[in-house]
């Protein structure tokens, strides 16, 4: 087929595919295509999002339809070629590769066998997997006949300390507490990891929150495939806490008529309020404490939080000696 | 002798007191912007940027500019955007770049902060920082050029 005839099925195909609308219950109105004739090896179906919700993202999966009820749940899911859609993606056009078959725990699904078709729900970053507002079939998938096998995909795992990540049920992120990703794949394959969301950060296996957002975050790992397996994505979603701030002294104790700087900073740049507790033992100004008389010096510490990270509210305890 | 005036001005700002000829602002989303010194600035000195408070997920610019009206883009600037982090009078600071920029631009701090020292000229191109109005610029980068709401200034001055 040369290219023009192929722009012109996909035209038509897109055309077709925009008749199939969103279910009625459902708030985002999905549109797009195509959604027939496709290419098994792959083929990318644009969509349109509107009337999306903006304080949670979409998962956009490839499933095979559940003719239970309307809107049944699928409980056969391509994670290889899910689209998270978060609340800052670009929903003018969203892009999710259909196959011809994937590979599951249930085992391969074979799209010219079963019905196969496009399904968006909330994603589970914000802890949303489970609310059922936004669940909808997109349009079922129709695909031209396969010439070759496909190859079985590759597998992914994921864990942070030993504790293994799930691709539905969130994990727990804080502001700026780097956590290294330890990655297994099946076939051996090196994976990347990349944040789908700008509020976390990526630097090789290590994934960091820049910024405490409802959304929460979303990192895809992914295997490039080689001869005996194909490429694989899986989305693994995150929820995020406040960072934990901190002030850190170094100042243990204190001498009678010695000043000493306490620490001026956190850990995040607040500056540090003190307050002496006990003015006979010990004065205070600014960051600059004073032993007057042997005892126990109380001091209180407070730095201010955001909505990144908690407010620091101590007391310190110093001992002053002759 | 400037490295070691450099290092005592940063740590002057690290703890919280800010020079006679210093200034600071605060923009409507936070974020705090300081120069070391705004007055009487000779060509080459080096100023004391720090910042505290910014959105880390939205990559920044930090250059000298001509003074424009707040709703355009802050330019011409000394510099450039410094994609290719080579003129260093201008600083990308991002904590998550595009690929390319990986390793050129300045992560933040965590809590936002940035401390950076900026060697100025007063002439921007063909323009003369000692007649017309300059200032020390944060910009949104170059990945969102059109948002002002990240914009803020402090005007500087230099020796006529």
């Amino acid at each position: 087929m040369n290219i023009a005839k192929s722009i012109k099925v996909a035209l038509l195909a897109i055309t077709v595919g925009s008749i199939s609308m969103s279910n009625a219950s459902a708030i985002t109105t999905i549109q797009g295509g195509p959604y027939t004739n496709l290419d098994p090896s792959g083929t990318s179906i644009h969509l349109n999002l509107s009337n999306y919700p903006t304080d949670k993202g979409l998962y956009i999966f490839q499933v095979v339809r559940n003719r239970a009820s309307t809107n049944a749940r699928p409980t056969i899911i391509d994670m290889d070629n899910a689209v998270d859609v978060t609340t800052s993606s670009n929903h003018a056009d969203v892009v999710i590769k259909a196959v011809g078959s994937f590979t599951t725990s249930a085992g391969v699904t074979d799209c010219s066998k079963v019905e196969c078709a496009l399904w968006a729900q909330f994603d589970g970053a914000s802890g949303s997997f489970n609310v059922t507002d936004e669940d909808q079939y997109i349009s079922s998938l129709s695909f031209a006949a396969a010439t070759t096998a496909a190859l079985p995909a590759d597998t992914i795992s994921a864990s942070i300390n030993g504790v293994a990540l799930s691709s539905t049920a969130p994990g727990t992120l804080a502001y700026r507490a780097p956590v290294t990703v330890a990655v297994t794949t099946g076939s051996g394959l090196p994976a990347t990891i990349v944040s789908s969301t700008p509020d976390c950060s990526v630097k090789g296996n290590v994934i960091e929150v820049l910024k405490v957002v409802m959304a929460g975050c979303d990192f895809a790992i992914s295997t490039q495939g080689n001869s005996t397996t194909s490429a694989k994505t899986v989305h693994f979603p995150f929820m995020i806490t406040q960072g934990v701030q901190t002030v850190t002294q170094k100042v243990t104790k204190l001498k009678v008529g010695k000043m000493v700087n306490l620490v001026a900073k956190s850990n995040f740049g607040e500056g540090v309020a003190y307050k002496s507790l006990t003015k006979k033992i010990c004065t205070v100004k600014g960051f600059t404490v004073v032993g007057l008389k042997a005892g126990d010096c109380l001091l209180t510490e407070n730095a201010i939080g955001s909505t990144n990270y908690l407010a620091v509210s101590n007391n310190l305890t110093l001992p002053v000696s002759k | 002798m400037r490295k070691t005036l450099a290092v005592i001005l940063l740590a002057l700002f690290a703890i919280g007191i800010q020079p006679a000829n210093a200034a600071s602002v605060t923009g409507t989303n936070g974020a705090t912007l300081d120069v070391s010194n705004v007055t009487n600035i000779s060509s080459g000195d080096k100023l004391t940027i720090t910042g505290s408070h910014f959105d880390e997920t939205v990559g920044i610019y930090l250059a000298l500019c001509k003074v424009v009206p707040a709703t355009q883009l802050p330019t011409p600037c000394g510099g450039g955007m410094d994609k290719t982090g080579k003129t260093g009078s201008s600083i990308w600071i991002s904590s998550n770049p595009p690929a390319y920029g990986v390793g050129l631009a300045k992560p933040y701090q965590p809590g936002g902060r940035f401390a950076e020292v900026i060697k100025v000229s007063p002439m921007i191109g063909k323009l003369d920082c000692r007649k017309i109005a300059c200032a020390i610029y944060v910009r949104a980068d170059h990945t969102r050029t059109d948002d002002r709401s990240y914009d803020l200034k402090i005007p500087i001055k230099f020796k006529k």
